[in-house]
């Protein structure tokens, strides 16, 4: 083959060229420690980068989501278990009350229980991050207070049965608050069946006892009349033990809506299905009327109640404390309802606990996930040091090679010799 | 007869005397890249037939022609319009990919996963202010970004139809040059000459044009070059067109004067800027709007359906109020007052199950069994291996070309140390044909002297 003169200088130029390129690659990805700067450098490799990056941040995100959790759990927790702690002195003052040891007035033993209800209250309105501990999704509102002649406790905030939840991981979220129904609240909940079948214009009533705060005992009456197909007008009533009700005005309908396809409310009002308070000021009524599990199924409509408490520990407490200051003792059965809910607290305080558990069980599994995420990162877009500096200074070998046989071989031609 | 000695001495200087002078031109070419090596072919002139005898009369240059080989060209001028293509899609992709700052934390795809967290972190207190500003300013950076994109595009797009335009019109001057080569050199050719550095340079102007558009060329026996672009004649012995550019159904094409309109010019650069300009832009911005209008209808789905953090609690609102055009916009009354964000489910303040939901759509498969991310994930793949792609073609197609320069330059190109060897040839064979006259002198000077 014929060499000719510009073929040796564009063979010259060209492998200098790519030398000075890959020189170039290396040099920019050393400086930036990372392998791959544009997606056309590995396009598999960026895809897979902004897939981990997402996974990555995205796991961040819960860790940060379970931080906050977490405090909110942690100081829950300590705010019910000096809740706890002030029931435990109640139920001793209230022994040592009925101990026939024990002379002289019950003053002493109703200050007692008028301190504990003070710390129970305070403890209850107790506030982290500016949000209400018990207040459920009305954080902002002060819970629990007296009513305005202070002859009964009662619920403040709109929604105290609401759940804080956050995500803490795919798909996954967890309740992160303790209600105010659950710890304090007199919840009496509803459940069983309406018959599907049911024409419309029908009405299924049923009633249960209810109690104001000092203990009195009413009927409480609900009825579902079916307005469509799926949906049914609830409206209720309280009523006394003469049979009159309590209000003089009553209270207006809920529309209730079930799903077709799965019988479970869809809705009440409009919105996701949640507790109603439901309240007679007059007469010292408040407790929260659940309805969200019953169904709407073929067969005959059964619906029934329960309910947690009588009266809750607030109002209990306060008529403990007034018959004691009257120098009466409190009955077995308001005895009975404080060391009720002593359990109920604990549970509560054991039910957070698990919640603490998995909370950190989940951010430890998130961190792993993020360690590992974090290796296969560094996998992909870190530059091995050492083995691009190699590789750099191969190629400056092969430059200064390819440079000095050039300068030998270029200037070369026939000319030299004649 | 000693005055045929001049006769034949004499020829023979003029012959290496010219020898000389085209190897002077090849010496002197030796450096241009256009120019073909040039031979003078050299025979025995037509003998003398004298007393029954036949006496040869010297040498004579039959002609000087340019040392080529039509297939290499051939195949050199197809590969050198496959070589362009490939540069011109890397160079126009190189900026495309470029646009969305992949991989970085200032991509899209950061900005997407710091909106769903933004909306995870208000579940946790959805009264708060601060983390409501949070999410607006998620929103807003993810709708700077895909507006930078979506414009950035837009300009690249502008950028290659004034390229397309511009490369048009130097398509236009070369095919107007090779017309006019085409007539001097037929004058020529006609005459019985060998117009060789006219038709070097008219080699480079078809050669620029094939890689300029894929195109058909075919040398005709008067010495023309006929070139077919786009099932047009564009230039042959008695015309060239002059073409221009029209924009049809998003696509760039060439029409004649007489409102002609050519076939999609698929090689060369202008076949790469037309692909880029048609078929990959709007292929990416397509997929860029599936994801940005999934993101804008299932984000407005949720949040309409939530209550804002306002007495009385609002809802049916909007979180993005439009998607057009590129541009994604936040709804003014949210951008104004975040309480209007709706956040909670049944109205009350505490209540972050719409937030959730809406953070969860980070792990919904909205688009195709898949994830918005994984969808943007999947486009920057799809860009980079476009990009990577044209960059292997042209990697390839440029060590094909090289090849092929090489085998071209074996043949055409210009040797100093042949030429330099033709030097001293040539020299001793004139320095021989002078001696031989000299001898012839000194021979007549001896029958002279014996009269």
């Amino acid at each position: 083959m014929r060499i000719t003169d510009l073929m040796s200088v564009d063979n010259y130029l060209l492998n200098i060229k790519r030398v000075k390129e890959s020189l170039s690659t290396l040099q920019s990805q050393i400086s930036s420690q990372k392998k791959i700067q544009k997606p056309s450098d590995s396009p598999d490799g960026t895809g897979k980068i902004i897939r981990l990056q997402n996974q990555f941040n995205t796991s961040s995100g819960y860790s940060k989501n379970i931080e906050n959790g977490l405090s909110y759990m942690n100081v829950t927790i300590t705010s019910m278990e000096s809740i706890q702690s002030s029931i435990t002195d109640v139920l001793t003052a209230l022994a040592n009350a009925n101990n026939a040891t024990v002379t002289g007035g019950l003053d002493a033993f109703a200050d007692q229980v008028n301190n504990a209800l003070d710390a129970i209250l305070n403890a209850a309105n107790e506030k982290f991050n500016g949000k209400y501990l018990f207040a459920g999704t009305d954080y902002s509102t002060m819970p629990f207070g007296y009513n305005s002649d202070g002859s009964a406790i009662e619920i403040k905030a709109g929604n105290i049965s609401g759940e804080q939840k956050i995500q803490i991981s795919k798909n996954v979220t967890q309740k992160i608050n303790i209600t105010g129904e659950e710890v304090f609240g007199t919840v009496v909940k509803q459940t069983g069946n309406l018959d599907s079948g049911a024409v419309v214009g029908s009405v299924q009533t049923n009633q249960t006892s209810v109690y104001s705060a000092d203990g009195t005992e009413y009927t409480f009456i609900t009825n579902y009349t079916k307005t469509a197909a799926n949906t049914y007008a609830l409206t209720y009533d309280i009523h006394d033990s003469g049979g009159a009700s309590v209000y003089s005005t009553p209270p207006s309908s809920q529309q209730i809506t079930f799903n077709s396809a799965t019988g479970e409310i869809s809705g009440i009002n409009g919105k996701p299905a949640s507790s109603l308070i439901v309240e007679a000021p007059s007469h010292n009524i408040q407790f929260s009327f659940n309805s969200s599990n019953i169904k709407e199924t073929a067969g005959a409509s059964n619906l029934s109640f329960s309910a947690n408490q009588q009266v809750d520990i607030f109002n209990t407490l306060l008529t403990i404390k007034n018959k004691l200051l009257n120098g009466e003792l409190p009955t077995e059965e308001e005895t009975a309802r404080v060391q009720n809910f002593n359990q109920n607290i604990l549970n509560k305080i054991s039910s957070a606990g698990n919640i603490v558990n998995k909370l950190q069980d989940t951010q430890d599994v998130l961190e792993n996930q993020q360690s590992v995420i974090t290796g296969l990162l560094s996998d992909e877009q870190d530059v091995d040091e050492a083995k691009a500096i190699l590789e750099m200074q191969n190629l400056d070998y092969m430059l200064q090679v390819t440079y000095q046989i050039s300068s030998m071989i270029l200037p070369r031609s026939l000319l030299d010799y004649l | 007869m000693i005055s045929n000695i001049f006769n034949i001495a004499a020829r023979s200087l003029d012959v290496y005397r010219k020898a000389l002078d085209v190897t002077a031109h090849n010496i002197a070419n030796a450096d241009n890249e256009n120019y073909t090596r040039q031979t003078a072919n050299i025979s025995t002139s037509f003998p003398d037939k004298v007393s029954g005898l036949v006496w040869g009369s010297g040498v004579q240059i039959d002609s000087i022609t340019r040392i080529k080989d039509q297939f290499i060209e051939s195949q050199y001028r197809k590969n050198s319009g496959e070589n362009s293509f490939y540069n011109k899609q890397s160079d126009l992709l190189s900026r495309v990919e470029q646009v969305f700052t992949e991989p970085s934390e200032y991509g899209l795809s950061d900005l997407m996963t710091s909106f769903f967290n933004s909306w995870g972190e208000l579940a946790v207190t959805p009264d708060s202010t601060n983390l409501r500003e949070n999410v607006v300013t998620a929103a807003q950076n993810i709708s700077t970004r895909v507006q930078t994109i979506n414009q950035d595009l837009a300009t690249i797009k502008e950028d290659t139809f004034n390229e397309f335009n511009s490369k048009v019109q130097t398509l236009n001057s070369l095919l107007s040059q090779i017309h006019e080569l085409n007539v001097k050199i037929t004058q020529q050719v006609g005459t019985g000459a060998q117009p060789n550095d006219l038709m070097d340079n008219r080699d480079a102007l078809v050669n620029q044009v094939t890689s300029i558009a894929d195109s058909q060329v075919y040398y005709d026996t008067k010495g023309s070059v006929n070139i077919s672009i786009g099932g047009v004649l564009a230039v042959d012995l008695s015309q060239s067109i002059q073409f221009s550019v029209k924009k049809e159904n998003g696509d760039l094409k060439l029409t004649t004067a007489a409102g002609h309109i050519l076939q999609k010019i698929k090689g060369g650069e202008l076949g790469a800027i037309s692909d880029v300009y048609s078929s990959k832009i709007p292929d990416y911005l397509d997929k860029l709007d599936n994801i940005v209008s999934t993101l804008f209808n299932s984000v407005n789905g949720i949040h309409s359906k939530g209550y804002t953090n306002e007495i009385p609690p609002q809802t049916n609102i909007n979180f993005f109020s439009s998607y057009e055009a590129g541009s994604l916009k936040i709804n003014s009354e949210i951008l104004d007052d975040p309480s209007k964000i709706a956040v909670s489910a049944d109205g009350t303040t505490g209540n972050g199950d719409i937030a959730l939901q809406i953070a969860d759509l980070n792990n919904k498969q909205l688009i195709n069994g898949s994830t918005l991310v994984d969808n943007y994930s999947s486009l920057i793949t799809g860009v980079g291996n476009d990009k990577s792609s044209s960059d292997s073609l042209s990697y390839s197609s440029g060590l094909v070309l090289q090849q092929l320069d090489i085998q071209k330059s074996s043949v055409s190109g210009v040797s100093l140390d042949e030429e330099m060897s033709n030097v001293i040839k040539f020299q001793r064979s004139y320095d021989a044909s002078a001696k031989l006259i000299a001898v012839a002198d000194e021979m007549l000077q001896t029958l002279m002297q014996m009269v």
